[in-house]
């Protein structure tokens, strides 16, 4: 039921927002020379029919939450998608939350140190037996990749600012 | 693997150098073209004398599009520590006079290559000349359709500026190198606009005709070819190369690359590349100072060509 | 021209090096189209110097494998970890990665890799016999051919997912309108960038697709939770048999042929070809509902279209002196630096050479399919280490190499938020393969029906009546009208809206 509720209030954001970039490639630029062909011409067709075919399909959700408000019977497929494991959402959050994390820390603290802190914090999201193996597994996959890349394809790495770019400058 | 580098490093520059134990590791220089292009070349051919001067390696960056606004943000995003240039040229001077990057933000450094560019037609056109070119579009202004590569950029302020002169109004339709190239010899084209040094293969094999040269002097591979000033029209701008660096950079590092750069510009085997593309006539090497005088005036001319042409 | 070949043969015999640079440049290529971000234009371009100290037929010999090995090794890692290693695999992932995923990596592997032997062979030698025609075929198409071109592809958007036909054009006009984004290639106005000076160039494709492939997954199998130990443990590395490889022969011959012109094309390459030759085996199969769900076929098409792309690509390159790809862009850039001037003459004035790189190709498609089926059980193995390990080392090795690529921060930037736009489209069935379609062909048809409209003269009428654009036109406008109706005939609408379930891929 959330679900459902859900793609209703998606598909009406994506058609207001295609309306609202029908307008802004409306208000582009216009350019003399090629006026007929204009920047905003092909933006223009692309967002009417996104619009069209987002309203088309939300039309469709609510007219199907109309007719069963209350879920009715739920054909397999649906069963599929309302099955949500537990703990899905915190996981889910924990995992997005560490990417993010490790993308300002490559800018920051440069690869190597990076790397291995959320190699290590990563694999401790899901359990596994072989505590060891994730322990040794992140410093040398760290030190493999590194020297892959810096010494084997001569490519640079992140190195971090201020003390972490003169510690990375000195390692690689 | 490192120290042996930095020890063969500071071997070479061990001799009267100005900045002694610069450059200890690789100098990267960003530039806007594709990977293979006749910037990308430019920059392969400098530096490998450079190279073999200081035993450092000096890698072209290739970040292209967006008119090459993302490889000068990239540039001034970088430390100004003496180890990332960026190439500079007349598509970075337009970008300027309309005000999507500042130049200000850049020291310029060098400048080495003046290019000259051709209109081109393929071998099935009726066209030959540029007086068949005058008489066409007397027939139907603006019927006439000309390939050029980049969207208001360099080629398009050259050919606005052609118009004007010869009170034409030829069209440009913006093309990828390589397809301009094809639409041309297929017919989809009425001409193109390219410098000699990429479309020599096709020239010599007659399946591209240059009816024009937008230079001081004939070339002297292309002796029949007129120049534009010589039938009336003053359109002698070409497409030139230069490097710039960060304003706060170290002095010292800063004569340390003008005399390198100085001496790969005069080696024997970087000559031979420039020769190959008629690249000798026009390219007169400029240090810093006669550089930035130089981009000066190219920005007074840019900005009024592109005020003409209603940018 | 028979003289030419054996001279050429000769010279390879005389030199046993050009066998191992020819060895070593299908490994090096491997291995960058297989590490995600890097491409085989790093891969050429990094070769370059190293160029310096052969002759300009041995540097062309080492050019030419990496290219060869680069176009199959992005398959690997789509297919192992669903992360595209290069764009033009990202069509590969689509069903190679489902098929690994039941547990069949090995059979996955082997079609990939014998499809890809199987284009690159046919590419090369239409190359040899074909490329002067060829050539002129490739001159025949202006902008208004390539839009045409484009639509063929796109119109495959409303049924390529299996899903409703609303949620496929929902999912390919997503696509669109993110290719919208950057520069405007004829006016140089910005669109769609929010003042972000990055965003100019537009949307990084690599960029993009390791995000909705590899980080959507990562993220996805994490929330999961743990794997209950039923499908990533029961890995086989029993590869396909002859008759199963055979099965999928009709596909292999469309999308090579289809590749090979496609690659000829200058400025559309090997993504483009894979591209179109996955929606055309699917318009075409007989079982297209297996499609997205680990379909042979569907990995036979991507990669014998963009391997075939490769040989294509060389025919402008070696008849006109044009590159027909940002590969060989680069590889004209090697042949200048040795004096070799690249152009219609190059055929007469260089045979030995351009021989001896077709004698190259062929040999490097060989020993790709010879190493390659040994190496494919090896890295079938991979699969059987621990996802909590492997998961994260995944988000690294992406990271790492899309910023390598540009040394670009913005570019990593671009990959988590496409991470979370992959999330997105499967938590909604919205098809990623309608997506990546739209983000793909979305600028060429733009770019092209607007250069087309110029020369035209604004006339639609006489853009559309060319032989070649109104013969894809028509064939684009009847596929879409016979999918729609078969997916009329198939789904009543009388029993609401069928809804796809979410895509796994």
């Amino acid at each position: 039921m959330l679900y459902k509720l859900s793609e209703v209030v998606v598909f009406a954001a994506m058609t207001i927002a295609s309306v609202a970039l029908w307008f802004t490639s409306d208000a582009l630029p216009v350019s003399k020379r090629y006026a007929q062909v204009d920047s905003d011409m092909w933006p223009k067709m692309v967002f009417g029919a996104l619009g069209i075919c987002c309203a088309i399909h939300l039309a469709q959700k609510v007219a199907g939450l109309i007719a069963a408000p209350s879920g009715g019977p739920r054909t397999l497929d649906e069963e599929l998608e309302a099955y949500v494991p537990q703990g899905y959402y915190t996981r889910l959050i924990v995992t997005g939350a560490l990417i993010i994390g490790y993308f300002f820390a490559l800018q920051y603290v440069g690869f190597l140190l990076a790397t291995l802190v959320f190699l290590w914090a990563g694999s401790f999201i899901l359990p596994y037996r072989n505590t060891l193996a994730k322990l040794l597994f992140a410093p040398a996959f760290t030190l493999l990749l590194a020297a892959f890349f810096s010494y084997g394809l001569s490519l640079s790495l992140p190195r971090g600012t201020g003390i972490f770019y003169d510690l990375s400058q000195a390692l690689y | 693997m490192r120290g042996i580098a930095l020890i063969a490093a500071v071997a070479t520059t061990a001799t009267p150098a100005l900045a002694s134990d610069y450059p200890e590791r690789t100098v990267e220089i960003i530039h806007q073209y594709g990977p293979g292009g006749g910037t990308d070349r430019f920059i392969r051919a400098i530096s490998e004398p450079m190279q073999e001067a200081t035993g450092q390696s000096f890698v072209p960056i290739s970040i292209t599009g967006g008119g090459g606004v993302p490889a000068f943000v990239t540039f001034m995003q970088r430390p100004a520590n003496g180890y990332t240039l960026v190439s500079l040229s007349p598509d970075d001077v337009i970008n300027h006079a309309l005000g999507r990057i500042d130049l200000s933000n850049v020291q310029p450094l060098v400048r080495i290559q003046y290019d000259q560019g051709l209109l081109l037609v393929s071998k099935d056109s009726d066209i030959r000349s540029l007086d068949d070119v005058l008489a066409a579009e007397a027939e139907e202004p603006g019927g006439l359709k000309v390939g050029v590569t980049g969207s208001a950029g360099f080629d398009d302020a050259l050919i606005g500026l052609f118009n004007e002169e010869a009170g034409i109004e030829l069209g440009t339709v913006p093309f990828g190198a390589a397809e301009m190239v094809s639409n041309t010899l297929g017919g989809h084209l009425d001409m193109m606009y390219e410098e000699y040094g990429p479309t020599r293969g096709l020239i010599e094999s007659g399946d591209l005709i240059p009816i024009v040269l937008f230079s001081d002097e004939r070339l002297e591979e292309l002796p029949n070819v007129p120049t534009a000033a010589e039938l009336g029209y003053d359109v002698t701008l070409g497409r030139w190369r230069g490097f710039g660096i960060r304003p706060s950079t170290d002095a010292a590092q800063i004569d340390t690359l003008v005399s390198l750069f100085k001496d790969a510009a005069a080696d024997e085997g970087y000559k031979k590349v420039e020769a190959d593309s008629a690249l000798q006539y026009r390219s007169e090497f400029m240090g810093p100072d006669a550089f930035k005088t130089f981009l000066d005036k190219e920005v007074e001319t840019y900005s009024t060509i592109m005020n003409q042409l209603g940018y | 021209m028979l003289d030419a070949f054996v001279s050429a043969a000769g010279y390879m015999v005389g030199n046993p090096m050009s066998f191992l640079l020819i060895l070593f440049s299908v490994i090096w290529g491997i291995v960058f189209g297989a590490v995600p971000g890097l491409t085989g234009i790093v891969g050429v371009a990094l070769l370059i110097p190293f160029t310096f100290a052969f002759d300009p037929t041995e540097g062309m010999l080492l050019l030419g494998g990496v290219y060869v090995g680069s176009t199959f090794g992005g398959s690997i890692a789509a297919i192992l970890f669903n992360t595209p290693g290069s764009p033009e695999a990202a069509c590969t992932s689509l069903d190679g990665y489902p098929m690994a995923k039941r547990g069949e990596a090995g059979k996955a592997l082997g079609i990939a890799l014998a499809a890809s032997a199987v284009g690159g062979i046919f590419g090369t030698l239409v190359l040899m016999f074909a490329a002067p025609p060829l050539a002129r075929l490739a001159l025949e198409f202006g902008p208004a051919e390539y839009f045409a071109l484009a639509v063929l592809g796109i119109t495959a958007i409303a049924s390529i997912g299996g899903g409703s036909l609303v949620k496929g054009l929902i999912a390919g006009l997503l696509g669109l309108a993110v290719a919208l984004i950057g520069l405007d290639p004829l006016t140089g106005t910005a669109r769609f960038t929010f003042g972000n000076m990055m965003l100019l160039t537009g949307v990084s494709f690599i960029a993009a697709i390791i995000g909705i492939f590899a980080l959507a997954e990562v993220l996805q199998r994490f929330a999961d939770g743990p794997p209950k130990g039923e499908q990533m443990t029961q890995v086989s590395t029993q590869l396909p048999s002859f008759a199963e490889f055979m099965a999928t022969k009709a596909t292999l011959l469309r999308s090579s042929v289809i590749g090979t012109i496609i690659g000829a094309l200058p400025g559309v390459g090997a993504t483009t070809a894979a591209f179109i030759s996955y929606s055309e085996a699917f318009r075409w199969s007989k079982k297209p509902e297996l499609f997205g769900k680990g379909s042979p076929e569907g990995i036979a098409a991507p990669e014998s279209g963009n391997n075939s792309a490769v040989g294509g690509s060389m025919i402008p390159l070696l008849a006109l002196g044009i590159p027909g790809s940002a590969t060989t862009a680069v590889m004209i850039g090697g042949l200048t630096i040795h004096g070799i001037v690249p152009g219609p003459m190059l055929m007469q004035n260089n045979s030995d050479l351009v021989y001896s790189v077709f004698i190259g190709m062929l040999l490097a498609n060989i020993l790709m399919l010879v190493f390659g089926l040994r190496a494919a059980r090896l890295f079938a193995v991979v699969l059987r280490a621990p996802y909590q390990l492997v998961g994260p080392a995944i988000v690294v090795l992406c990271m790492t190499g899309v910023f390598a690529l540009n040394n670009n921060v913005s570019d990593v930037a671009v990959m988590l938020v496409f991470g979370g736009v992959g999330f997105f489209l499967k938590s909604y069935g919205l098809p990623v393969a309608s997506f990546i379609i739209g983000l793909v062909l979305g600028p060429i048809a733009e770019v092209s029906l607007r250069q087309g409209l110029i020369l035209a003269d604004h006339d639609i009428m006489t853009l559309v009546s060319r032989p070649i654009t109104g013969t894809l036109l028509i064939l684009s406008a009847v596929s879409l009208a016979y999918g729609i109706w078969g997916q009329i005939r198939r789904k009543p609408p009388s029993d609401g809206t069928p809804d796809a379930q979410p895509e796994t891929s």
